[in-house]
């Protein structure tokens, strides 16, 4: 033993009902108080623009170069490139981020939004299941998790002192179709080597049982099919739910084979969407393939807007869109007559389908979208929340109650220490049923708040520090408004944590990228190699 | 003014200009490579890394389906 203090820390926003902009900050100080750092995720928490005129919040500056990535949502990712601007001509230590392949590319999609030069782009190390490695005097074990994005991981973050922490990340424990998903021996056999502290994500913790898995949205989708014969299907999901785009074109295909009819084509549609297929490809993810290997049927998935799309008869399409709550997306585009790839006036009937129900505080405009939809005569399904719907299309990446019980009684039943529960990712509500279940499974739990940490000793007793009174965060602002050219300006804020007050610490200055001159091509030399392509 | 491969989004906006139908959920780094060395203003002899490629899809999809975040406050808790 080493003799020294482990320490984590909630360095962002997991802990409130504003979920987002999530990070955790593990460090080591030894006994002649050299302290080594080491940062789990770095996500963006969104402002609402509209109100604030603010892009988003990330987390304070990590003081880790190396940062593990749970998986490539924007509330654990987002503040990657906001990072890369930030630290630009102030170290010239490298950032690496250890990380699936298909978080990487989620990543990468973001960086070039966010306009950053490919060589400041960050040092990627690929990371696989059960394959262990060392940064910053840690070891680091990844572990698959199932979530609604392809190749979830949870971590085990051991200091030198041999404490042994579990961060699960965003989990549940159904299959997945794509990719390592949640292993019950994977798991079992990390917690036989021990486990101190465990932080579980506590966001759908007050939902009794387990959370559902994609097969139930297959049966769900295959009676959406049904309902749709002879109509052609616009239908909306949230793009980083990647599996649920296998779970369409498998229902298609399995629905055509009961049936004895054509399988509809599948056409996707919205920027996230079309990103999300391309990095399922470069994944090795060929959705096709493995319809046809799992069904022996053909579905076609293409890009609405290219000729394949419109050559497919109207009432052979499944038009799925980006934009499930009305946000200023393909779906709406759809509903206003602003999508230039989808028309409703096909000439047949068009059955919309909501795949995603109406979030808390979207109603007004999801309600909204829906009427929309339905003033164009369009028979409509947006599926309710609160209320069983007669058919089920959406199954939630986040644990249920059933799969936090599940995981802490593997956890609880295998490791030879006592292992201590700390829920996160979540409001107080939430967490508080994970301490309940936790402690249900015979482990203690521990309440901890934003930005308050755990200093844990050479023998796993734990102090815990309270929080400051005040949590700090970085305003992003995208002064151009534009896309095309973002110009980011950040700026320090304090919150009252109790009054939930904000005050200005000051702006934050930082090194712009070098400008790059964009001139379109001139008409002349465009008409030359349409021409040559024999396109016009 | 020419094009390098470190102007991505430049490359990107002459492709979206090029070739507006493209199934960008598909293409090839072959197919994408060819098409960018055959712009006019392009004068870049390098081997262009998959990241610098990535770039380029990410930015011509930007511009031919619109600006997306992807994840709206709310996505995030399901």
């Amino acid at each position: 033993m080493a003799d020294g203090v482990t320490r984590w820390e909630s360095a962002g926003g997991n802990n409130t009902k504003s979920i987002g902009g999530n990070g955790y900050e593990f460090s080591y100080t030894d006994k002649e108080g050299k302290t080594q750092y080491l940062q789990v995720d770095y996500g963006s928490m969104f402002a609402d623009t509209e109100k604030t005129g603010l892009e988003a919040y990330i987390p304070e500056i990590p003081k880790s170069n190396d940062i593990l990535i749970t998986h490539g949502h924007m509330d654990h990712v987002g503040g990657i490139a906001h990072l890369i601007n930030l630290r630009r001509g102030k170290t010239k230590e490298p950032l690496t981020l250890h990380c699936t392949k298909y978080s990487e590319m989620m990543i990468r999609n973001n960086l070039a939004s966010s306009r950053i030069p490919v060589e400041e782009f960050p040092q990627f190390h690929t990371i696989e299941p059960g394959k262990p490695f060392e940064v910053n005097g840690f070891k680091v074990e990844p572990f698959a998790v199932s979530h609604s994005i392809p190749e979830a991981s949870g971590f085990v973050v051991e200091s030198p002192d041999g404490i042994r922490c579990m961060t699960m990340g965003d989990f549940k424990t159904a299959p997945v179709p794509l990719g390592n998903g949640w292993d019950d021996k994977a798991v079992a056999e990390i917690a036989k080597k021990g486990i101190d502290f465990m932080f579980v994500d506590s966001t759908s913790a007050s939902s009794p049982g387990y959370s559902k898995s994609e097969n139930i949205v297959q049966g769900g989708l295959k009676e959406v099919l049904k309902q749709s014969e002879g109509g052609m299907i616009v239908s909306a999901m949230i793009s980083s739910s990647a599996h649920r785009l296998h779970t369409i074109a498998t229902s298609v295909a399995k629905y055509a084979k009961e049936t004895g009819t054509n399988p509809r084509t599948v056409i996707i549609d919205g920027t996230a969407l079309i990103n999300a297929r391309r990095a399922l490809n470069k994944c090795g993810y060929a959705l096709e393939d493995m319809v046809k290997e799992q069904t022996g049927v053909d579905v076609k998935i293409v890009a609405a807007g290219t000729k394949a799309a419109q050559q497919v008869p109207p009432d052979e399409r499944f038009y799925v869109c980006t934009g499930t709550q009305g946000e200023e997306a393909s779906f709406v585009k759809v509903a206003e007559g602003r999508n230039k790839n989808i028309s409703l006036d096909v000439g047949c009937p068009v059955h919309v389908f909501n795949l995603q129900s109406c979030i808390p505080g979207n109603e007004e405009q999801y309600k909204e979208l829906e009427e929309k939809f339905k003033a164009k005569g369009c028979t409509t399904f947006f599926p309710d929340r609160y209320k069983p719907n007669a058919i089920t299309v959406h199954a939630s990446g986040h644990s249920g109650a059933g799969d936090v019980a599940h995981a802490c009684k593997i956890v609880h039943d295998n490791s030879p220490r006592p292992t201590k529960v700390i829920p996160i990712h979540g409001a107080t509500e939430q967490r508080n049923k994970v301490m309940e279940i936790a402690h249900d499974a015979g482990m203690n739990t521990f309440l901890v708040r934003n930005f308050s940490s755990v200093a844990i000793d050479s023998e796993g007793r734990a102090t815990f520090e309270k929080p400051a009174k005040e949590e700090t965060w970085i305003t992003v602002t995208d002064l151009n408004h534009d896309f095309r050219k973002p110009k980011y300006e950040y700026a320090r804020i304090g919150m009252n944590i109790d009054e939930r007050k904000v005050r200005q610490i000051g702006p934050i200055y930082y090194k712009k990228p070098p400008f790059k001159k964009n001139n379109m091509l001139d008409a002349a030399a465009a008409k030359k190699i349409l021409e040559a392509q024999g396109r016009v | 003014m020419s094009l390098n491969w470190s102007d991505y989004f430049g490359i990107a906006e002459k492709l979206f200009e090029l070739y507006p139908d493209e199934d960008l959920s598909v293409i090839s780094y072959a197919d994408l490579t060819k098409k960018v060395s055959e712009l006019p203003d392009f004068d870049d002899k390098s081997t262009p890394s998959e990241a610098v490629l990535d770039a380029v899809l990410s930015c011509w999809t930007e511009l031919m389906y619109g600006p997306e975040t992807d994840e709206t406050p709310s996505t995030q808790i399901d």
